[in-house]
């Protein structure tokens, strides 16, 4: 029996592969690179996200072909494409790797500061393998429970209410920042995740007309979830203090105590291994279709393995937290572009195709 | 000992088995060739009226003695020789020519009647059977409180009396090569999905094995992933549980020899639920009801959680409580992961033997076992306190999950998590119930999400869920079941 991913849990699918540890250094980054009230650079980004979204809406509506692969091999044949594809799934997975990264390293932060860290990134590899050797529809089923498992944290904020103060925004709107282009691009990478619908598609349960709008719903999330978080966290610290500390939404969580339970981050921060879990195995999976496309008799067990040892080996010398930071933004800067590119080029193909009179899917 | 043959073999044997019964040797007569096939079974009855020139086999056990007395015996020693073909004509005689199907009635606990060349079978069966008692298994304290016996007649009649519709259905299906169990699969026609009754009854035939003995085993052997720690379908024990199971749309097995039966299918949830629940205020039974999930957390993480912060996560005591926690401590010398270990291992011995002693001694066992774990480990410092109370509230929360089978895989994930809290810590736990999240979202019954309502997420059946909403809510079946009739009350 395969089911269908309803569009109720391709919104929450959305919003688990976008959301993930950027958020606990983005009122920094905001902070760092546009200064004063740089939250509200969180709803511009998002707007261009939106705008990313309606290109890739395009794609689907106008969509030549049952999938993204139909569309391009309808006019540039599989060879051409082959290393196409293979960078692509080989760009995911690094990015993959590189996320899984840099949680660690977080993690490392709070505690297991002995433990070797490559034993446990395999670890946390071998949950990928392990969720990634599932088809599709149990992967958004798990997701659906890692959300209400992680969702409820946002709630977290309501501890901070009576120690906020207006004031600390200031009146002031994008003032003492470094380098907005930057800082743009550091958002747009912490929204990353919504391209993926370019290959989710074909999964989704289309009955409804209107199935589309969930990708739109869980974005909305994902900019309800950071803009709410980025605004506390401007309400709460002071931008001096936001620009210097390294993982604010850390300090914010550790603020909260409650009878039982003292230093609750150290708790809180590792139910985030459930939503990095979501956007590795997503992009991985991604990346599978990919090269299994390229080389078609590939098992899924193979691609998995394949793309999960060649991230590692890309970022083998990748250990430290700066470096991790820099690999992080350069991926994340390809994956950015290819967000926006990916779905212009797809355009353009089923442009020329209708031009020639190919018929749509 | 069961153990499966190879599909080829098995084959071989049960058509060497037809041919034996249906071929059989053309010299030797039908009551010969019973006699024959029933040779070395002491406990065979045979009677021989010789002026009427019949013959009667039956096991005297599988009869019931009245009935045979009246029905049978008494009809033949009055009976003329003449009378004899009018009294066989009557309906109550059924004509058989297959010597399997005699040798099937016999064992079935019908008496097969041999005049001359022609063969009858009179259904007298009766035999030996438990009263019927309430569920030890599933007690109830609201509600009915008679339980199911082993004799699958009286289950279905107990069912039939509840669930008064010509559209309960039941079809028979023998299982088990050398045993022959009958299996009844029930369902309400019309509210059941026909697929699921098609696919249920494809796996029950298509089981090869010597000998099934309990439903649990049979649905083992018809389960989608038998090789999960976490049973598929739920048994019950109550009939007003399988009558609600099958008005909801779900289909329903029953075994004979078994006083559990299958519902399918079946969600993780079904698990917490009994039907006290629903007889209670709907206040009352939701607030049971989290209770019981409360209650599942508490017993997979609690022990964990405790040697995860007193083996990395100190900061996470608060102060006040940290030394009393420091000072308990402080005598023991083992790593917290062998300190909780020691001491689950010990819960689970004296939950085992208590489960398997008489009752008499059962009691010495819990006095035992109070004192050892509870005054002796701590004074000799092999234990803390904290700890103590830690495991015994994960033992007391265990039992609060009505299932027993799920409580015991519960218990068994337990372990797990409480290792990997020992080596990472809460990355540890959270590695942990993110592999049983993934292992629980893959799980199906009869191809219905296991996680079902909750992911899927099913909105409507939420009412029946954490909650258990009043009635005038309630008025879908659950999504799972695929019923054709979604309706269960009318909408004013």
């Amino acid at each position: 029996m395969s089911e269908k991913i309803a569009p109720f849990h391709l919104a929450i699918l959305i919003y688990m592969i976008q959301s993930g540890v950027t958020l606990y250094k983005l009122p920094r980054m905001l902070a760092v690179n546009f200064g004063t009230n740089g939250w509200i650079m969180v709803l511009i980004v998002s707007f261009i996200v939106i705008i990313n979204i309606l290109l890739i809406s395009l794609v689907i509506r106008f969509r030549i072909g049952e999938n993204v692969f139909e569309i391009m091999e309808g006019l540039i044949s599989v060879k051409v494409m082959l290393p196409f594809y293979m960078l692509l799934a080989v760009t995911w997975s690094l990015l993959a790797i590189l996320v899984s990264k840099d949680f660690i390293l977080i993690t490392q932060v709070l505690s297991l500061q002995n433990t070797n860290s490559s034993m446990l990134i395999v670890i946390l590899m071998v949950l990928t393998f392990y969720l990634g050797m599932k088809d599709v529809y149990t992967i958004s089923k798990a997701t659906n429970i890692f959300f209400i498992l992680t969702i409820w944290m946002t709630l977290l904020m309501i501890y901070h209410i009576p120690h906020t103060s207006f004031l600390r925004l200031t009146p002031f709107i994008f003032k003492e920042g470094k380098n907005a282009v930057e800082g743009i691009i550091q958002v747009y990478t912490g929204f990353l995740g919504f391209e993926l619908v370019l290959f989710l598609f074909p999964y989704v349960d289309q009955s409804k007309p209107k199935w589309f709008h969930s990708v739109y719903y869980g974005h909305l999330i994902t900019t309800i979830v950071y803009a709410s978080t980025c605004f506390m966290s401007y309400l709460y610290f002071s931008l001096d203090q936001l620009k210097i500390t390294s993982y604010p939404v850390l300090n914010l969580i550790a603020y909260v105590e409650i009878e039982l339970i003292e230093r609750i981050e150290s708790f809180v921060f590792n139910l985030f291994l459930m939503k990095i879990l979501v956007t590795l195995v997503l992009y991985i999976w991604a990346s599978c279709l990919l090269l299994e496309r390229a080389i078609p008799k590939l098992s899924r067990k193979q691609s998995l393995v394949i793309l999960i040892v060649t991230g590692m080996l890309l970022s083998l010398k990748v250990n430290v937290m700066a470096d991790v930071g820099n690999w992080l933004l350069i991926v994340g800067f390809v994956a950015a572009g290819l967000a926006v590119g990916l779905p212009i080029i797809l355009l353009i193909v089923i442009g020329i195709r209708t031009y020639r009179g190919d018929h749509r899917a | 000992m069961i153990r499966r043959k190879p599909k080829k073999l098995i084959k071989k044997l049960k058509e060497l088995n037809d041919q034996q019964h249906s071929e059989p040797s053309l010299e030797l007569s039908l009551y010969e060739q019973v006699v024959n096939e029933l040779e070395g079974c002491s406990d065979r009855e045979d009677i021989h009226f010789p002026e009427l020139q019949v013959n009667l086999i039956y096991f005297n056990h599988l009869v019931d003695k009245d009935r045979f007395q009246s029905e049978i015996l008494d009809p033949f020693y009055h009976v003329t020789k003449e009378e004899l073909s009018s009294l066989l004509k009557r309906s109550f005689y059924k004509p058989v020519a297959d010597l399997k199907e005699v040798i099937d009635g016999i064992l079935d606990g019908e008496t097969a009647i041999f005049d001359k060349e022609r063969v009858f079978l009179a259904n007298v069966a009766g035999g030996e059977k438990r009263n019927i008692q309430p569920s030890e298994t599933e007690t109830a304290i609201t509600g009915p409180h008679e339980g199911f016996i082993e004799s699958g007649e009286t289950n279905l009649s107990m069912i039939r009396r509840r669930v008064r519709t010509s559209r309960l259905k039941v079809n028979k299906l023998p299982v088990g090569e050398v045993t022959k169990t009958n299996a009844f699969l029930l369902y309400v026609k019309g509210i059941a999905n026909d697929e699921l009754v098609t696919e249920l009854t494809h796996r029950i035939e298509k089981i090869e094995i010597d000998a099934v003995y309990d439903a649990h085993m049979l649905s083992q052997l018809i389960e989608d992933q038998p090789h999960s720690l976490f049973p598929q379908f739920i048994t019950r024990e109550r009939p007003d549980s399988i009558a609600a199971g099958l008005v909801e749309g779900k289909i329903i097995i029953i075994l004979e020899g078994s006083p559990a039966i299958i519902i399918a299918p079946s969600s993780f949830f079904d698990f917490f639920e009994t039907g006290d629940d629903y007889y209670q205020r709907w206040l009352t039974g939701t607030a049971t009801r989290l209770l019981r999930f409360g209650a599942f957390i508490i017993t997979i993480a609690f022990t964990a959680l405790y040697v995860s912060v007193t083996t990395f996560h100190y900061e996470m005591i608060p102060e006040s409580l940290l030394t009393t926690l420091a000072v308990s401590r402080s005598k023991v010398p083992f790593n917290p992961i062998y300190e909780a270990f020691l001491m689950e291992m010990t819960i689970e011995f004296l939950r085992e033997a208590g489960a398997r002693l008489p009752t008499k001694v059962g009691q010495t066992i819990g006095i035992v076992g109070g004192i050892v774990i509870g005054q002796a480990a701590v004074q000799a410092g092999i234990t803390s306190n904290v700890l103590i109370i830690v495991v015994a509230i994960s033992a007391i929360a265990s039992f609060v999950v009505p299932s027993y089978v799920m409580s015991a895989s519960i218990r068994l994930g337990r372990f797990g998590l409480i290792l990997l809290a020992g080596l990472l810590g809460n990355l540890g736990i959270m590695i942990g119930i993110t592999i049983l999240v993934i292992h629980l979202s893959s799980l199906t019954s009869v191809g219905a999400p296991y996680m079902s309502p909750l992911s899927p997420f099913f909105p409507k059946d939420w009412k029946d869920f954490l909650l258990r909403a009043p009635y005038k809510m309630m008025k879908t079946r659950p999504t799972m079941a695929r019923s054709s009739n979604k309706s269960k009350q009318r909408n004013d």
